[in-house]
């Protein structure tokens, strides 16, 4: 479960559940959103990095409102989350 | 001694050969006929330190548990002392909380992808009543995050009884049948439950 992966946070739970059934087939695991990116109780998807621009391209087309990509990675047992450009 | 328990459902093949053992008897053969059934008796042999011997013919079952055994339940209590710290989650439902049932799934999802991520795994997770569609379910993360948490030594027990109700009996792909004594005697080895 370690290594890089990148997670889609959304501002609207109902909105995660949707992308969540979009996504499923590409093995989309849901998970809490990482405390270092909100403190508050989120649903995020996780997605490994081969499944990206798939999953991108999918979220983009389905017109779903305020999503975010972060690419989560680990250096020096620190865990670093950098938001993706859109 | 031989117990004709075909045709019994889960607890009762564990009952009467659990009254049987308690009577004193060191060679006790039980006949039944699901494989629910052989796993609990299995269980109960091995939480008693006894020999086992079962045998299958045409879908009958005879379970054979000889020898003079052990003190009961050592193993249980070691093997939940060695996972994390002692805790147990019991998962009576499919569901967290009460609410939009969707959201509970996917909530409850939520919980255990994060317990599998957890430092601190549980000693035990119970399933019991709708929450063995989980562990029997399709849903492959649910299933990949508690053979996760197995392999960091969490024990998943998930009620027999209740699989038999959902008829889910061959879909369990992850943890092991069990039966009211053994999901007990485990809440009660741990210093706490949980309750989700």
């Amino acid at each position: 479960m370690s290594g890089e992966y990148y997670l889609v946070v959304f501002e609207q739970t109902e909105q995660a559940i949707l992308a969540q059934k979009l996504l499923a087939d590409l093995e989309a695991m849901v998970m809490p959103t990482l405390r270092e990116i909100s403190v508050s109780c989120g649903l995020s998807l996780r997605l490994k990095p081969e499944h990206l621009e798939e999953a991108r391209r999918r979220l983009r087309g389905a017109a779903l409102s305020d999503w975010q990509i972060y690419h989560i990675s680990f250096a020096d047992n620190r865990l670093r989350c950098q938001l993706l450009r859109e | 001694m031989l117990i004709d328990a075909k045709g019994k459902a889960c607890p009762i093949p564990v009952v009467m050969a659990k009254k049987e053992l308690d009577a004193g008897c060191d060679d006790l053969t039980v006949a039944v006929d699901n494989a629910t059934a052989v796993a609990n008796l299995t269980r109960l042999a091995e939480s008693r330190g006894l020999q086992l011997a079962v045998d299958e013919q045409n879908g009958l079952f005879s379970v054979r548990m000889y020898g003079k055994g052990e003190a009961p339940a050592p193993a249980p209590a070691a093997s939940c002392a060695a996972a994390g710290d002692g805790y147990a989650i019991f998962i009576g439902k499919d569901h967290l909380g009460e609410g939009d049932p969707e959201l509970g799934y996917n909530l409850l999802k939520m919980a255990i992808y994060t317990l599998s991520q957890s430092e601190q795994p549980p000693a035990c997770i119970v399933f019991m009543n709708s929450g063995v569609k989980l562990p029997a379910g399709g849903e492959q993360q649910i299933i990949d995050n508690l053979n996760q948490l197995i392999a960091r030594g969490s024990e998943v027990l998930v009620c027999g009884t209740c699989l038999n109700f959902y008829q889910l009996t061959d879909q369990l792909k992850a943890g092991q049948i069990s039966n009211m004594y053994d999901i007990l005697d485990r809440l009660r080895l741990t210093s706490k439950v949980i309750s989700l």
